[in-house]
């Protein structure tokens, strides 16, 4: 075999490999990397509502949680595939209904998405009035869509 | 039966902290069904103050409510077992205080109560926005675990307290023994060279309730 040859079959396998490790991403890690996105959600609300506790809050944190849900909201709905809710056999507290009503869990995803533009804008801007009340209006997001798309927590 | 008569059994102390901890446990229950995080978390501080009321009662209390005074060995709740379903029925209790059995009843109650209290504390919900007054020294993650095994625990206490109903129905309908009744009024038919309470001192008393009532306004301060 020549040098030039066996680079192929190397580059050929390692092709195979990654298309492979494609496939392999199956519901399994689409539920883990959901909860870890959700996760990222959750630590940035519940750094911002410790924050607002203080007396005085720091503006500085605020701003930092503020822009990771700003940034971080928009990725919600890539975070549902079709094929990723229960019916894959993957615990998951995802209903079914995220997929058959998907024009609901779309304003939902999207209504998070601007409530969260809306509170890292007071927060840039140093209004910590503005922004206590625009956090609240996140949180209203996360409750409103939870309720309707998300299963209880048996705890 | 002549020289039966009702004894006194129970303090009022020790009365109130069970029907107080009744109330609460359907309260938190209610509060966390509905939604009411504010009123669960007010209802979780005033439970881990009666729960340290109690754990202070158990030690400098009046006699029937020590520790000392119902926690058997193995050997004794074995026998008293063996003695309440093989018979004897009457309406004399056998003792004046907590039975052997019903001793570690009430330690695994509190126990399990104080888990869920304490667990409430570190608590945090899905979306990071409703959490327990100490939730701030944890992380998210951890939060979301105590809230876990808080909700776990509660399933327990549920079965522990279904345990607790089956005993007062057995006792109340093999055994004509009304419990209720005397954790309510406090007194028991007892034989009148039955053992009786001993009451426990008012400053113990004072303390108890000022230990209480600090670790509850200081919960519900944090919590505010």
């Amino acid at each position: 075999m020549t040098r030039n040859t066996t680079f192929r079959v190397l580059a050929a396998v390692a092709v195979m490999a990654v298309a492979g490790s494609a496939l392999a991403e199956d519901a399994a890690s689409v539920e883990k990397a959901r909860k870890d996105y959700f996760h990222v959600l959750g630590k940035a609300a519940k750094g911002s509502g410790e924050e607002f506790k203080k007396t005085p809050p720091s503006i500085a944190e605020i701003q930092k949680f503020a822009a990771i849900l700003d940034a971080e909201a928009p990725k919600l709905p890539s975070h549902f595939p079709a094929g990723s809710g229960p019916e894959s056999g993957v615990k998951t507290e995802a209903k079914a209904d995220i997929w058959a009503k998907p024009d609901a869990f779309k304003k939902a995803a999207a209504d998070l998405a601007t409530a969260a533009h809306n509170y890292n804008l007071a927060a840039q801007k140093g209004d910590l009035m503005a922004a206590g009340a625009a956090m609240k209006a996140v949180g209203g997001t996360c409750k409103a869509c939870h309720e309707e798309f998300k299963a209880k927590d048996e705890h | 039966m002549a020289d039966i008569r009702r004894v006194r059994i129970w303090d009022l102390p020790t009365r109130l902290f069970h029907w107080g901890l009744v109330i609460l446990i359907g309260l938190a229950w209610w509060s966390i069904s509905t939604g009411q995080l504010s009123l669960h978390r007010t209802v979780g501080a005033l439970a881990a103050g009666l729960v340290v009321f109690r754990l202070w009662w158990g030690l400098f209390g009046g006699s029937t409510a020590r520790f000392s005074d119902f926690l058997r060995g193995p050997r004794t709740v074995l026998a008293y077992a063996r003695a309440l379903l093989g018979g004897g029925k009457g309406p004399v209790g056998l003792t004046a205080g907590h039975n052997p059995m019903g001793g570690w009843s009430v330690v695994a109650l509190l126990a399990v109560t104080g888990a869920i209290v304490g667990l409430g504390l570190f608590a945090v919900d899905t979306d990071g926005l409703e959490s327990g007054p100490l939730a701030s020294l944890v992380d998210y993650d951890t939060g979301r675990l105590a809230s876990h095994w808080h909700g776990l625990a509660f399933d327990l206490l549920k079965i522990l307290v279904g345990l607790h109903l089956v005993a007062i129905g057995f006792y109340a309908f093999i055994r004509r023994e009304n419990l209720i009744r005397a954790m309510i009024d406090g007194k028991k038919p007892l034989a009148e060279d039955g053992e009786a309470l001993r009451r426990g001192r008012y400053w113990a008393l004072g303390v108890g309730l000022v230990l209480g009532a600090a670790v509850a306004g200081l919960l519900i301060r944090m919590a505010g």
